[in-house]
């Protein structure tokens, strides 16, 4: 017996060289094994395994922890696991195994175990386990403890709520667009903003519903966002809303990725911010507005305070009161020429806070001074601080206007009593000789004779004659005050002749010598009427101031004619005129003496025509020696009336 | 018939006097007319009746536009010379001036009587003459 348990262990001895020698897989095997081995017990799930009577073999799970099992794990071996699991659990685990008997399928099902509060969450999945000969030899239960992810999916779907309540309730219109940029989603913002229905807007590019001057620039944007040139755009854009108005979005576009990291579309918001851009156009026009007031009128606007001085000036401050665009700070009282005035004012201000078109003297920068049209108003800020605002209007110009038209009205005045006194005078001047007409009727009708009445004809005549003249001398007045010059070449022969012919009514004429001397340079331009006119009053005079009882009466005209202007002399060897009277022969029916044909309007006439025609007339006289009457015009040819 | 003494008629139109003297003829108004074709002569003349101790006029008809001293400067410079010598003499106003204003300065003075409007005529003489004579007797 002995002999051959020896013989046995031979053997075995020798069983075990020849397996050492011959099979050199055997180490590797034991390797393979201690490797699934240390796999077995590393791996994070919990296994269990049980064998073909459902009773536990072996398990991985960790000497301090209990897993699924009710107890700890070294107590459990051996046992069924309807013993060894928490009831429900157990019952679950029954139905899947016999599920799995039918099934030939891996068996999965999730389990939650309720520990006081908390909630644990298991994946179970069963596996058969076969012997070497593919007989049924149990089952491998893997548990894996899905609580985290459980808890993770609880969150993200909580906050897939959170978030989706938040995008339909939010005010700003959330949407995504494809990589066309059509819209893919709109939250229901979008309908309550722009009143489109958001399943007719979907699928819709977005552009669609931006205003038509934004639209190209969109375009251009959301294309550089699908090439990837730009990853987000921010501005403020104008949309159209169902009611065709304009509604302001400020709007955040973000493009989103696709897995292989393409542009898949964009995602953002838009939120309306027409209210703002209302208030802001506002504000901007009404800035625009008092800019362009500020510029523009010629009022000064300014703005005192007590203490600062200027605080506020526009630029026609700056121009009329010759300060800076700086705004100095200028007192009040450095803008009143008259302190007077500053007193005046600031009483009224505190007084009625407030006077409206004070003509006032202002002083400018430089000390010069202007009258201006001002308004006053006394302001109180919330912080109790006094500004005076004001208004200013230059009004020289007016006062000058007015000045002027003050003297205007004096002259005026004066032209009117001359006509009046014209007016008293021609009418008496021309009732005359009508009344000595009408008494020489009176008369003749008594006169006996023929011859008589033959007498009182010719007085009538001579009166008639003074009468004419008188009409004549109005009709010249008349002629040079009205019609305006008008110049042309001047034959003075011509003219001359015209006037002696005209003279002829005077029968002294014969009596006298008249000799005339045209020294002509040049030819000489000015108005024909008027000089005739000159010449035919000066000539007059002269014939009828003259001393017949003289022994050769004379009268010589001497006319000098250059580029320049033409100087007239008339001079006569008559009675000549008393110094005293010198100064008076040009005044409106001024007369020395009596005179049967004189009007006493020629030399006011030949005056006022000279004037018109912008000459001088100087006389100089010797009582009985005889008057020059020495005249100079310019030469139209080189004058012109145009100036002035 | 009664005439008056003497006239003296200032107006610088030889016409008007003569006129004057015709209608004095025909109606038989004065005795002696002296006309004074200047203010100034007027004056000078008036000067010298007094100096030489001739009777007064009873009456001067003056016109008023007149050149150098008027009819206007005649009566300021007459009144100033006026002495009792001239308390009978009337001043008429004979101008051709039919002018409102010239009624009124006329009455202004004192010593014009009576404004009379030319052409001077037969029937206005006589009533001058008429009146002059009821009011001396």
């Amino acid at each position: 017996m002995l002999k051959t348990i020896q013989r046995l262990q031979q053997e075995n001895e020798q069983l075990r060289e020849i397996i050492a020698n011959e099979t050199p897989e055997l180490p590797e095997i034991h390797e393979t094994q201690g490797q699934l081995r240390s796999a077995f017990f590393s791996i994070d799930d919990d296994v269990y395994v049980f064998d073909k009577a459902h009773r536990l073999l072996t398990s991985n799970i960790k000497p301090e922890k209990t897993g699924l099992l009710i107890t700890r794990h070294e107590q459990c071996y051996g046992r069924l696991f309807t013993d060894i699991f928490p009831a429900p659990f157990a019952s679950k685990l029954e139905i899947a195994l016999a599920h799995r008997s039918k099934t030939e399928e891996i068996q999965q099902f999730e389990y939650c175990l309720q520990d006081y509060q908390v909630s644990f969450y298991f994946k179970i999945s069963i596996n058969d386990r076969q012997d070497a000969a593919g007989r049924y030899a149990g089952f491998t239960m893997v548990v894996r403890d899905m609580t985290e992810e459980k808890i993770a999916a609880k969150k993200i779907i909580d906050s897939e709520k959170r978030y989706r309540s938040v995008v339909e309730n939010v005010r700003e219109v959330i949407f995504q667009t494809d990589r066309q940029g059509h819209w893919s989603f709109l939250n229901p913002a979008w309908r309550e903003i722009s009143g489109y229905d958001i399943y007719d807007s979907l699928e819709r590019p977005l552009t669609d519903f931006v205003h038509t001057t934004e639209k190209k620039l969109l375009e251009k944007l959301i294309e550089d966002m699908i090439c990837g040139k730009r990853h987000t755009v921010r501005r403020e854009v104008r949309f159209v809303n169902r009611q065709q108005q304009i509604i302001w979005m400020d709007m955040f576009v973000k493009a989103y990725l696709d897995d292989n990291g393409e542009v898949a579309g964009m995602s953002g918001a838009l939120s309306d911010i027409t209210q703002r851009k209302k208030a802001e156009q506002t504000v901007h026009e009404s800035r625009q507005w008092l800019e362009s007031i500020n510029k523009n009128i010629k009022e000064a606007i300014l703005r005192v305070d007590h203490q600062q001085g200027l605080v506020y000036s526009n630029c026609a401050f700056a121009d009329m009161f010759g300060y800076g665009q700086e705004g100095h700070p200028v007192s009040l009282s450095a803008l009143f020429a008259q302190e007077a005035d500053l007193r005046v004012c600031t009483k009224v201000l505190a007084k009625q806070t407030a006077f409206t078109n004070k003509i006032i003297l202002f002083r400018r920068k430089d000390g010069s001074t202007f009258w201006g049209l001002s308004s006053f108003m006394l302001v109180v800020d919330e912080n109790g601080h006094t500004f005076y605002d004001g208004a200013v209007r230059d009004i020289t110009d007016r006062k000058e206007a007015e000045q002027k038209l003050k003297e205007k009205n004096q002259e005026l005045i004066k032209i009117n009593e001359e006509l009046d006194r014209f007016v008293y005078s021609a009418s008496h001047d021309l009732r005359a000789p009508l009344a000595s007409t009408l008494g020489l009727i009176n008369i003749s009708r008594f006169a006996p004779s023929s011859q008589e009445q033959g007498q009182y004809l010719d007085l009538m005549e001579q009166s008639l004659n003074r009468m004419d003249k008188l009409i004549q001398d109005l009709t010249d007045y008349s002629r040079n005050a009205r019609l305006e010059i008008e110049t042309e070449e001047i034959d003075f022969d011509t003219i001359l002749k015209d006037v002696l012919q005209r003279l002829k009514y005077i029968k002294t004429i014969d009596q006298v010598k008249i000799n005339t001397r045209i020294t002509a340079e040049e030819v000489f331009y000015s108005d024909k009427i008027r000089i005739y006119v000159i010449l035919i009053n000066l000539i007059s005079n002269a014939l009828k101031y003259h001393k017949y009882d003289l022994a050769n009466p004379q009268i010589n005209i001497d006319i000098t004619i250059n580029d320049r202007q033409a100087v007239i002399a008339v001079a006569d060897n008559g009675i000549g005129i008393e110094k005293g009277y010198l100064d008076k022969i040009f005044t409106m029916f001024f007369q020395v003496t009596r005179d049967s044909i004189g009007s006493g309007l020629g030399l006011y006439i030949a005056k006022e025509t000279i004037n018109k025609l912008r000459g001088t007339i100087k006389v100089k006289s010797v009582v009985s020696k005889g008057s020059t009457f020495t005249v100079t015009l310019p030469n139209a040819k080189t004058y012109s009336y145009d100036q002035d | 018939m009664t005439k008056i003494k003497k006239v003296l008629v200032i107006d610088d139109d030889p016409i008007n006097n003569i006129i004057f003297e015709k209608l004095s003829d025909i109606t038989g108004f004065a005795e002696q007319i002296t006309a004074c074709l200047s203010a100034v002569d007027g004056l000078d003349h008036l000067q010298n009746l007094q100096k030489n101790g001739e009777e007064a006029p009873a009456m001067i008809f003056l016109d008023i536009r007149m050149p150098i001293v008027n009819g206007w400067e005649f009566l300021q410079r007459f009144e100033k010379i006026k002495t009792p010598y001239f308390d009978n003499t009337l001043v008429y106003m004979l101008t051709s001036s039919s002018d409102q204003s010239d009624v009124n300065k006329a009455k202004n003075f004192g010593t014009v009587s009576d404004y009379i409007v030319k052409p001077l005529s037969v029937e206005v003489l006589e009533g001058i003459k008429e009146r002059q004579l009821t009011q001396a007797h």
